[in-house]
C-alpha cells in the first residue's frame, strides 16, 4: 500500500516536472511578447479609464435624475371610477420623470398640493367616460398645477397643450371616421359603435406602446453597452488563435513525436492552453478592472466566468481544427471564418434583432449568443440572470464536443485498421 | 569515471532484449510492411536499409510507440507497449529531422528534454554536468541550435536521445547532414553504448556506415524484412 502510494506520488511528481518544463518553454517563447502586450494594454486601459469616467458622467447627466423635464409627483382624483382612471394611472407611472402617483380624493390632493408634495392634480369628473363615449361630455378633465413651482408648471402646461392638440386631431379624426362609416354603410348607430371601438383601440395602443419593451428579454438597446460587450467577447476569443497557430506548427512533426514520447499526449496540449489562458488574462483582466473602477460594471468577477468559458470553448474548437491534416494557410483561414461566423451569429457585430426572423432563431442557438447576452446583462444590471447560466456554458460544451468527435473518429479509424489487419 | 562505469554495468545484462513479432502497418490503402519479425539481443546494433518509402522510419516509430501498428507486438524483456508511460522510459528516439527548438541553446535543450522526460532537478543538473565533460558536445553548449552547424545539431540530437541511458536506442538517419568528424564521434558513442548493453537500431541510406557500425543489417524491401549478410569486425 505504502509502495503503491510512493509510486503514485512519484508519477504525479514526474508529470508536474514535465508539465512545468513544457509551460516554461511556451512562456519563454511568448514571454517577451506578453510583456509588451501587457504594457500596451495597461496604457490603453489607463486612457480608457479616463474616457469611460467622462462617458459615464455624461450618460448620468442624461439619465432620469437630470432629464430636461423636472421630476414630478402628482395625484389622480378619479371621481369617474371608470377604466380611464386606471389607464391614466398606468400611463403616468410609466413616464420616466414622474416619481410618485397618488390616488386621492380632491380634498386630499389639494392638501398635498398645499404641502408641495405634488406639482399636479389630474382630475377625472364623475360620468366623464360615459359622456365621452356618446360625444356629449360637459365636465372636462381638470389639471391643477402648483403655483409655487412655476418652471415645472410651464413645462407641464406646454406638454398638456401638445397632448390637447393631439387629442383634438384624434377627436376630429374620429368624427371623420364616423361620418365616412355612416356614409358607406348607412347605419349611424353602428357608425358610432365602430368609432368608439376605434377610439378605445387607439387609446389602448398608445398607452401600451412600451408593453413589448418591458417584457422582452433584450433590454433597451444601448450602443455603448453593446460595443463594450462586443470588445470583451472578441478579446476572449483572440487567444484561441495562439492555440491554433501552435498546434498547426507542431502537428505531425518530429518535434511533436519526440515530445509525445517524452511527456505523453496531453501535457504539451495543456501547456499550450495554459499559455492561451495567460493571454486571456492579459487581454481581459485589465479591461474588466477599468470597467469596474470607472463604474461601468459593479464587479469584474461577475462577467469573468462567461468570458472564460467562451475562451476555453474557442480554444478547444481551434485546437481540433489545427489537428486536421491540411495546408496550414487553409486551416488559419478556416479558423478566421469560424471566428467571423460565430461573431456575427452571436450578435457581436450587430444586434440579432436586426436579423430576419429565421436567422434570429438560428443565432439564438449559436455558442456566442448567450455569452453576449450575459455580458450585456452584467453591464446593464451587474449580474448574470440565473436562467442564463446553462446556456452560458454552451461554448465550452461545443468545444468539448468538437474534441470528442475528433478523438472518436481517430480511435475508430485506428480500430478499423487494426481489425482489417493492415497491409496486403 | 569508475563510479560511472560501475553504474553502467548495472544497465542490466538481462536476457532476450528486443522482440518484434508479426508487425504489419499500412497508411490507409497503402501497405507499408507486413508480418515483420526479429529479435535483437542487448549489446547489439542493428541497421535497417531500404529505399525511400520502404517503411524504415515507420518501423522505428512503431517500436518507439509513437505510431500504432495494425498488427503485431513489440516486447523488451518483460515490458510490452501496453503501458505507454513505462515503455517511453525505455526508449531513446533520435528522429530523422532534428526535432529541436532552434531558439534554445544546447544547454537549454538538454535541460528542457531532461525535464520533459520527468527527471528531477538534481538529475537534470547531473546530465548537464556530464555534457560539459562530453567531447561530443562540450565545446558548443552555450550556442543556440540555430547557430550550430549540421554536425553539431546532430550530435545534440543524439545526446537528447541518450538522456537517461535508455536501454533501447532508435536512430533514424542519425548521420544525415553531419560532417565526417561528427559522424566518427557519433559512431564511437554508439559503439560505447553497445558495449554497455543497450539495444540500438539504426535506419540509414548510408550502406558503408551501416556496414561498419552494425552487427547485423536488415533490408526492408517490398513490405518484407530480410537479412543482408554483413561481415563486421569490431
Amino acid at each position: 500500500m505504502i509502495h503503491k502510494s510512493k509510486t503514485c506520488l512519484q508519477k504525479i511528481r514526474k508529470r508536474l516536472i514535465t508539465f512545468g518544463a513544457l509551460c516554461r518553454r511556451e512562456f519563454k517563447l511568448a514571454g517577451r511578447l506578453m510583456a509588451i502586450f501587457l504594457l500596451v494594454i495597461l496604457i490603453i486601459a489607463g486612457a480608457a479609464f479616463l474616457f469611460l469616467t467622462d462617458l459615464k458622467e455624461a450618460r448620468h447627466d442624461l439619465s432620469e435624475e437630470s432629464s430636461p423635464m423636472a421630476i414630478i409627483s402628482m395625484s389622480i382624483v378619479d371621481e369617474d371610477r371608470s377604466v380611464l382612471g386606471k389607464l391614466a394611472r398606468d400611463h403616468f407611472i410609466a413616464v420616466p420623470y414622474v416619481k410618485d402617483v397618488y390616488d386621492d380624493s380632491l380634498e386630499e390632493a389639494l392638501a398635498r398640493l398645499e404641502r408641495d408634495e405634488i406639482i399636479l392634480i389630474f382630475f377625472l369628473p364623475f360620468g366623464f367616460f360615459e359622456e365621452a363615449r356618446s360625444g356629449s361630455a360637459t365636465e372636462p378633465i381638470e389639471i391643477w398645477l402648483n403655483p409655487r413651482t412655476p418652471d415645472e408648471a410651464v413645462k407641464i402646461g406646454d406638454l398638456i397643450r401638445r397632448y390637447e392638440r393631439s387629442g383634438r386631431t384624434l377627436y376630429s379624426g374620429l368624427y371623420g371616421y364616423q361620418k365616412l362609416y355612416t356614409e358607406m354603410t348607412g347605419d349611424e348607430d353602428k357608425g358610432w359603435d365602430q368609432t368608439t371601438r376605434f377610439a378605445l383601440r387607439t387609446a389602448f395602443e398608445f398607452v401600451g406602446r412600451f408593453q413589448f419593451a418591458k417584457t422582452a428579454r433584450v433590454k433597451g438597446y444601448d450602443v455603448v453597452i453593446h460595443s463594450v460587450a462586443g470588445v470583451l467577447v472578441v478579446l476572449a476569443m483572440i487567444p484561441a488563435f495562439g492555440v491554433l497557430s501552435a498546434t498547426i506548427k507542431m502537428a505531425y512533426t518530429s518535434f511533436e513525436e519526440r515530445l509525445v514520447l517524452a511527456s505523453g499526449r496531453s501535457a504539451p496540449v495543456l501547456a499550450r492552453f495554459m499559455t492561451a489562458i495567460a493571454w486571456w488574462c492579459i487581454l481581459e483582466i485589465p479591461v474588466l478592472l477599468v470597467l469596474e473602477k470607472s463604474g461601468f460594471i459593479q464587479s469584474a468577477t461577475s462577467v469573468m466566468a462567461p468570458l472564460f468559458f467562451l475562451a476555453i470553448g474557442q480554444m478547444l474548437v481551434l485546437y481540433t481544427l489545427g489537428r486536421i491534416k491540411a495546408d496550414p494557410t487553409t486551416l488559419i483561414q478556416a479558423g478566421w471564418l469560424i471566428f467571423m461566423v460565430v461573431l456575427i451569429l452571436g450578435g457581436v457585430l450587430y444586434p440579432t434583432t436586426l436579423f430576419p426572423r429565421w436567422l434570429w432563431k438560428i443565432a439564438e442557438w449559436s455558442p456566442v449568443y448567450p455569452v453576449m447576452c450575459a455580458v450585456t446583462n452584467v453591464l446593464q444590471t451587474a449580474r448574470v440572470p440565473a436562467g442564463m447560466w446553462p446556456s452560458v456554458l454552451r461554448p465550452l460544451v461545443g468545444g468539448l464536443l468538437a474534441v470528442s468527435i475528433a478523438e472518436g473518429a481517430r480511435l475508430l479509424s485506428a480500430r478499423r485498421r487494426h481489425a482489417n489487419g493492415g497491409a496486403t | 569515471m569508475q563510479k560511472q562505469a560501475q553504474k553502467d554495468a548495472c544497465i542490466v545484462p538481462h536476457n532476450n532484449g528486443l522482440v518484434v513479432e508479426r508487425l504489419s502497418k499500412s497508411w490507409g490503402a497503402h501497405p507499408v510492411f507486413s508480418n515483420i519479425s526479429f529479435t535483437q539481443p542487448r549489446g547489439t546494433i542493428f541497421g535497417f536499409k531500404g529505399e525511400n518509402g520502404s517503411g524504415k522510419s515507420t518501423l522505428l516509430k512503431i517500436i518507439a510507440g509513437i505510431v500504432p501498428a495494425d498488427e503485431g507486438e513489440v516486447r523488451f524483456e518483460s515490458e510490452t507497449q501496453n503501458n505507454r508511460m513505462r515503455w517511453s522510459l525505455l526508449i531513446g528516439y533520435v528522429p530523422q529531422e532534428l526535432a529541436l527548438d532552434e531558439r534554445f541553446t544546447v544547454r537549454e535543450t538538454l535541460l528542457f528534454w531532461a525535464a520533459a522526460r520527468g527527471f528531477p532537478k538534481n538529475e537534470r543538473t547531473r546530465w548537464v554536468a556530464i555534457a560539459e565533460q562530453d567531447p561530443l558536445i562540450s565545446s558548443f553548449l552555450s550556442k543556440k541550435i540555430s547557430e550550430c552547424s549540421g554536425g553539431m545539431a546532430r550530435r545534440c540530437s543524439l545526446l537528447v536521445g541518450l538522456l537517461g541511458d535508455p536501454p533501447i536506442l532508435l536512430l533514424d538517419e542519425p548521420f544525415a547532414g553531419a560532417d565526417d568528424a561528427s559522424q566518427d564521434m557519433m559512431a564511437e558513442r554508439l559503439t560505447a553504448c553497445r558495449a554497455r548493453g543497450q539495444v540500438i537500431l539504426v535506419a540509414s541510406h548510408d550502406a558503408t556506415l551501416i556496414r561498419n557500425l552494425c552487427d547485423r543489417v536488415l533490408l526492408l524491401q517490398k513490405g518484407a524484412l530480410m537479412d543482408e549478410d554483413t561481415d563486421v569486425s569490431r
